[in-house]
């Protein structure tokens, strides 16, 4: 097991700077930091150019990588190229944020579709399993934005006018309040829900599949031939190997919870890392842009990893084949 | 895509009936496609899913013969933000734009870019997935790495990035979006690439003397068809829904041009007064990916029959 975790542990480190290259020669030439200096006519050429210096500009591009990257290792993100702020900050001040919604989201949707996908295998064909699976196909096609704009409509907007308790429409406290839980809570509430809705729809179809599979195998036949109760074999035997596959799963949704929660930020004002990052692509601010995307690969390989040796402890196959 | 079904036929041997087609062009047998419709027909949601977004389709190239270009584009001060009426069947904007004939005319720019991102990325992924199978070795590993790198972030991120970098447009969303989707095809390929280079047909052809590009386009590729079929149908639906997003982000299609995603761009303004702006391109996009999931899972038991649920 030992060998197994050192070994993924070493896979992760290259794939980490592969993304890192790739990030940061796209990101670069996403836009041209000095644009924002086109307007203020109080600059001499000569300014342009010291500021060019300074940041090492006038290099080739994968030598301002190499600069990038020897600031990393000392820990050093950069600063924003507008507000000037460290970027290790305004990181940590928007984590939170995101992790507070993503893992609500992580939570609601293993609570939800895990029952939902191994009752809708257990009554398979019945009218339960009809509105089960119907109901994660129309998830399955819902745009999140959109069905957070009809939430905001219907909760926010509507149940207000008809003098019913309403939610907030966005932000993440109110603003007279200020930071209480309570507060949290209420304005958690519809972009949790929102996100959870659209990723559940995976889940409840991956693993309904998987039981249903599970259950035709030949060791749940031996379990109710050898006269085993009908619960037992369905949680004992079934259900603990249907859920193997949750795990491929579960590190497959990750980056795509990550694009869902950037846009139910969006939608909902919610001030995480997605939003940040839209708010600084159109300016070339690639100091701010790289450590947001170095953030988020960095989370997705370390949940990654966790999911894979947590696999391998669960099921031995993985450890011990190639 | 996350979902099982169209992740199974990695590693799998190639459907059965295909099997026996190797070396020949597969139009040469074309009962095989017929037994495929005749199960295709079997499923009902299918079915009816094939038919709407056919109506959908045909309605989308007709656009310009059934109703002036103006009402979707040109704004109509008189008319704005008008609630449903026979005149304006779902309403107006807030610059007095019809929505119904916004939304048909927008249903040919998301459409397409829904298509031919998807063209892109089996350009891509076939490509790729099957020089890596084949080639095997540093190749597959550099272009494994590759697809586990571009896979570790998070895809909203990068076509932000890439949208801003080559300036948002019709053309960019096609490429942008076609090369962030390649990925689970070139694994299907790659997969199925692996099981079938050891097989007896693939090694004759390699005998009697022909070339690798040969050897993989007309002996191996055709036989992993199928699910490359199921994942392309499925991968339109995800392609729409990414239009529609970074669209509705103002990245995408720009104004006055309509797109079902940035026809939302302001809808949030106006929730109050003119509910209708919200709802109907919603409805459109969720319409058309729910047909089009229907037809992937269709194609997914009339292709590949061993697969059934």
């Amino acid at each position: 097991m030992g060998h197994y975790v050192v070994r993924r542990v070493l896979q992760a480190v290259p794939l980490l700077f592969l993304i890192s290259v790739m990030s940061f020669m796209l990101i670069r030439m996403s836009g041209d930091p000095m644009s924002m200096y086109a307007q203020s006519s109080s600059l001499t050429q000569a300014d342009r150019e010291r500021i060019i210096k300074e940041h090492g500009w006038d290099q080739p591009r994968i030598v301002q990588y190499g600069f990038w990257l020897r600031d990393v290792a000392r820990g050093d993100l950069g600063s924003s190229l507008y507000t000037y702020q460290p970027v290790t900050q305004m990181i940590l001040e928007r984590l939170p944020n995101t992790m507070i919604l993503m893992g609500t989201v992580f939570v609601l949707t293993l609570v939800v579709s895990i029952p939902l996908a191994i009752l809708s295998a257990l009554k398979q064909y019945s009218k339960l399993d009809y509105i089960i699976t119907g109901a994660s196909f129309l998830a399955f096609a819902l745009p999140t934005f959109w069905l957070g704009l009809v939430f905001i409509m219907i909760f926010a907007v509507k149940f207000k006018e008809w003098g019913l308790p309403y939610l907030p429409a966005g932000g993440m406290y109110d603003l007279v309040e200020g930071q209480s839980l309570p507060g949290l809570i209420k304005h958690l509430i519809m972009p949790a829900i929102v996100l959870s809705i659209v990723s559940m729809a995976a889940y409840v179809r991956y693993l309904r599949a998987s039981m249903i599979e599970v259950l035709h195998d030949d060791y749940i036949r031996t379990a109710r031939a050898k006269g085993l109760p009908e619960g037992a074999v369905t949680w004992r035997h079934a259900f603990r190997n249907a859920l193997i596959p949750l795990v491929t799963l579960i590190t497959m949704n990750i980056p795509l919870l990550f694009s869902g929660a950037l846009i139910t930020e969006q939608v909902f004002a919610w001030p995480g890392m997605g939003r940040l990052f839209v708010d600084h692509a159109n300016r070339g601010d690639y100091p701010v842009l790289m450590g947001l995307v170095m953030t988020v690969s960095v989370l997705v390989v370390v949940f990654n990893l966790v999911a894979d040796i947590a696999y391998a402890a669960i099921d031995p196959r993985i450890r011990f084949g190639s | 895509m996350s979902d099982v079904a169209s992740a199974l036929p990695v590693g799998a041997p190639p459907p059965a009936p295909a099997a026996g087609l190797t070396g020949r062009k597969m139009t040469e047998s074309p009962s095989i496609w017929r037994m495929a419709w005749r199960r295709f027909c079997r499923h009902k949601a299918g079915l009816i899913a094939l038919v709407v977004l056919t109506l959908e389709i045909l309605l989308a190239l007709f656009a310009p013969v059934l109703i002036p270009r103006d009402l979707a584009i040109d704004p109509s001060p008189l008319n704005i933000l008008q609630p449903p009426s026979r005149e304006h069947w779902l309403g107006t904007d807030e610059v007095g734009r019809d929505i119904f004939a916004r939304l048909i005319y927008a249903s040919r720019i998301s459409l397409s870019i829904g298509f031919m991102a998807v063209a892109v990325a089996i350009v891509v992924g076939t490509s790729l997935g099957a020089l890596a199978g084949y080639f095997g070795g540093w190749v597959d590993t550099i272009l494994m790495r590759l697809t586990d790198a571009i896979l570790s972030i998070p895809a909203l991120f990068f076509l932000i990035v890439l949208s801003v970098t080559l300036g948002p447009s019709v053309r960019t969303m096609i490429i942008v979006i076609g090369l962030l989707s390649w990925m689970e095809l070139a694994r299907i390929i790659r997969a199925n690439v692996l099981s079938l280079k050891r097989r007896e047909f693939v090694e004759a052809a390699q005998t009697i003397g022909a070339r690798s590009p040969q050897v993989i386009a007309r002996h191996i590729l055709p036989n992993t068809l199928a699910p490359v079929v199921v994942a392309a149908t499925l991968g339109v639906g995800n392609a729409l829904l990414t239009e529609a997003s970074v669209s509705y982000l103002g990245l995408g299609v720009q104004p006055p041009e309509p797109s079902w995603g940035n026809m939302l761009y302001n809808a949030q303004s106006y929730f109050f007064n003119a509910p209708w702006i919200t709802l109907y391109p919603g409805f459109m996009i969720l319409i058309t990916v729910l047909c089009i999931n229907f037809i992937g899972d269709g194609l997914r038991d009339a292709l590949d029959p061993r697969m059934k649920r």
